[in-house]
């Protein structure tokens, strides 16, 4: 199955903000994680992406938040992203 | 011997031209410390509630804290605390640069002022001498001429200035206060007062910056923060591309307010995005002091309209009010707006959010083309964006209607436009979604200054889909249950309670909230640490979260005296109605799940069923004082 991948920043050292991937059936987004470090070894997915086995960004799958061990189906936008919270220097 | 802090609050009473210094000891700033706590105290000492926020009878209390201008990322920032000519209670407001550390090289860690000038004036702040100096010369002029003039005649270009435009001369209700052009203490309509009170500028120098009680352990601090900061997603995204990257995922998720809150998702989001802004006319980046994340983007244009660079730029908040609330996705006429409310010193989220009010009142047919002077208030012109803004600095046409901000606004029309005004207490709406973040209707709710965004940790930092990492950083606060955005029920109440006070420890220490847990690289204890190597004393984040309550609850009781009751801490109609299109479809707080959330959360904070401060949680943070103002106030 093929799903795509965008990083909504600050990824920008990735090959690209949006790459596509294949991946098994039923694979999840740890599977999906450890293809993209696979693909882009240099990029050191893992690292930005995971912390001692955990995410540490977040995760969308077709805009809803999902974890580790969400499925993924053919056809899914997954979304990496900070969490952003509120804030604002226009106090 | 104190450490971090001189001791001494400067006092001006404009009308009598009086200048004099007070001693506080330790106890007082240990007790207060700074920022809003430091500014409430002062406001409910010397302030009867109920003062109109332009009477000479209001004061103004600027002052960093403890803490401030130490050398530590996030510990730039300082305040302005008063009464507000939109809510009529007291607000405090921060913002960041250079200030605040500037005043404690002057030799003071507060400056107050009184009364009004019969003409205009400066107050310059010369390492520990004081004037007041004639504006003539300087009032009418913008932001960016005002600073000039001040730099010109004192000869000498490092003088930390912050002023008003013509906005806050005009007393429009939310003109803000600009702090070298790039800094604002945007909220509240602080910018007003200052020009009621003829006011043009606080200009600061000097070279008596207090000693640190332990230098070397503050350096480690910064430096340990310097070595880390890019390991945080969220201040990765900060250095590269600063606030305005919150466009991008606001819009993504379906939370970036669009055509005055009918929506979240805004179909020119990808023209107004900060990826596109840096590509387009992004220009330089800049801070504050002591911080290396440098989030503040400048941007230039020529053409269509000339943008200078000196004004910096729009933030992820002023992007959204000035763009997505009025449906304009030129980004040009987005910056333009920006740059001239920098200018004339209006705040950018009230402003956009007036004239999206504004925009709705007229496609709806309140607003006709009789009341506006023939100028059609479409969503999505970019051009009466801009005509607008120049017309409500100069209180101009349909412009003084709009001045007087989206509640006064909406009593003023009648009809159906209540229901169209998105604001808390009279504070319009910053650029986050209580109907999809739950918590932060409470916070728009119940935050002593109307709706404000910094008021608590947003949901996202604590749902089950929240990184772990994140999640843990709450738990030295006692919080350590995720739960969903869309829950409002006790635990969220919970939630709220906390990081509400934490975030009033921000505010009464004037710490920058992008350098913060949970999101950002200094943890909690690291901030005790580092209150307790500058100052030197046993600091505990129990004792930092009671100064917090303390000046949350000082504010409640004047708001409470002031007439702000528990009618005040309703939300507006919008917050009702389901939210339309995109991921969030549907959404919408039910009046049932607020008023429940509402009442556990007076209980939580130790107010009765009316929202007023118990005496036992007075005596609890030793204010049993603030009683007093009850005499006063009657
Ligand atoms: S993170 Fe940004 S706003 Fe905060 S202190 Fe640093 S430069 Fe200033």
């Amino acid at each position: 199955m093929r799903v795509k991948v965008k990083f909504l920043l600050p990824f920008d050292d990735m090959s690209s903000k949006e790459t596509v991937m294949d991946l098994e059936k039923g694979a999840d987004v740890r599977a999906l994680i450890e293809k993209l470090s696979c693909k882009f070894p240099e990029k050191e997915a893992k690292n930005k992406l995971m912390i001692d086995e955990e995410l540490k960004v977040m995760v969308l799958i077709n805009k809803r938040p999902g974890n580790m061990k969400t499925e993924l189906a053919h056809g899914d936008e997954v979304v990496f992203c900070p969490v952003f919270s509120g804030g604002n220097c226009h106090d | 011997m104190t450490y971090g802090y001189h001791g001494k609050i400067l006092r001006v009473d404009l009308t009598e031209k009086r200048i004099w210094v007070e001693k506080q000891d330790e106890s007082f700033f240990r007790f207060y410390m700074g920022g809003g706590a430091l500014g409430a105290h002062y406001v409910c000492k010397n302030v009867r509630p109920g003062t109109h926020a332009f009477a000479p009878e209001n004061i103004m209390v600027f002052c960093g804290s403890v803490i401030t201008g130490a050398p530590v990322a996030g510990f730039s920032r300082h305040s302005v605390t008063g009464i507000s000519p939109l809510t009529g209670g007291i607000a405090d407001s921060e913002a960041g640069g250079y200030w605040g550390r500037a005043l404690k090289e002057a030799g003071f860690d507060a400056v107050v002022i009184e009364g009004r000038s019969p003409e205009p004036v400066y107050l310059l702040i010369d390492d520990g001498d004081v004037e007041i100096k004639d504006a003539g010369h300087i009032w009418g002029r913008d932001t960016g001429e005002t600073q000039d003039m001040i730099w010109r005649e004192n000869d000498d270009e490092k003088i930390r200035v912050l002023g008003i435009g013509p906005a806050g001369e005009n007393e429009v209700y939310f003109a803000c206060i600009v702090s070298e052009l790039k800094h604002f203490h945007g909220r509240g309509g602080h910018g007003a007062v200052m020009g009621s009170k003829n006011l043009k500028a606080i200009a600061v120098k000097g070279d008596k910056f207090p000693p640190l009680a332990d230098q070397e352990k503050v350096q480690e601090i910064a430096r340990n923060f310097a070595g880390r900061y890019m390991d945080f997603d969220y201040t990765r995204v900060l250095r590269e591309i600063g606030t305005s990257a919150g466009i991008s995922f606001q819009n993504y998720s379906g939370q970036l307010p669009t055509h005055n809150w009918q929506t979240g998702c805004f179909p020119g989001a990808q023209e107004i995005s900060g990826e596109t802004m840096m590509e387009e006319i992004g220009e330089d980046k800049g801070g504050c002091f002591a911080c290396p994340v440098r989030c503040k983007v400048s941007v230039k244009a020529s053409k269509p309209y000339p943008i200078s660079k000196r004004y910096g730029g729009p933030e992820y908040e002023s992007l959204a009010s000035l763009g997505s609330y009025t449906g304009v996705s030129n980004l040009y006429a987005v910056a333009k707006a920006n740059e001239l409310c920098n200018r004339y010193g209006l705040d950018t989220i009230s402003t956009g959010g007036v004239i999206a009010f504004a925009m709705d009142c007229y496609e709806n047919g309140l607003l006709t083309d009789e009341d506006t002077g023939g100028l059609e208030l479409k969503f999505g012109s970019g051009r009466v964006l801009l005509d607008l803004i120049e017309m409500i600095a100069r209180q101009e046409g349909i412009g003084h209607l709009l001045a007087q901000g989206t509640k006064k606004a909406a009593e003023s029309i009648g009809g159906e436009a209540k229901k169209l005004a998105v604001h808390c207490k009279g504070l319009e709406f910053p650029a986050h979604e209580p109907r999809v973040k739950k918590s932060l209707a409470l916070a728009y709710g119940t935050a002593p200054i109307g709706a404000d965004h910094m008021a608590s940790e947003h949901d996202f930092s604590n749902t089950p889909e929240t990184p772990a990492p994140i999640v843990q950083r709450l738990w030295p606060l006692g919080i350590s249950k995720p739960l969903s955005a869309q829950d409002l029920g006790p635990a969220k109440v919970k939630f709220f309670y906390y990081t509400h006070i934490l975030y009033s420890v921000f505010n009464s220490l004037d710490t920058c909230i992008f350098c913060m847990a949970p999101l950002k690289p200094l943890g909690l204890q690291e901030l005790v640490d580092a209150v307790r190597a500058v100052t030197g004393w046993d600091m505990s984040l129990w004792e930092l979260m009671k100064v917090g309550e303390r000046r949350l609850q000082m504010m409640r009781v004047f708001n409470c005296l002031a007439g702000l009751d528990e009618s005040q801490d309703a939300l507006p109609p919008r917050m009702f109605e389901p939210l339309q299109g995109g991921e969030t479809h549907g959404m919408a707080i039910s009046p049932e799940e607020y008023e429940k959330a509402l009442k556990l959360y007076y209980d939580m904070a130790g107010w009765d069923s009316e929202g007023i401060p118990r005496y036992s949680k007075l005596v609890e943070l030793d204010l049993e004082w603030v009683e007093g103002l009850k005499e006063r106030s009657g």
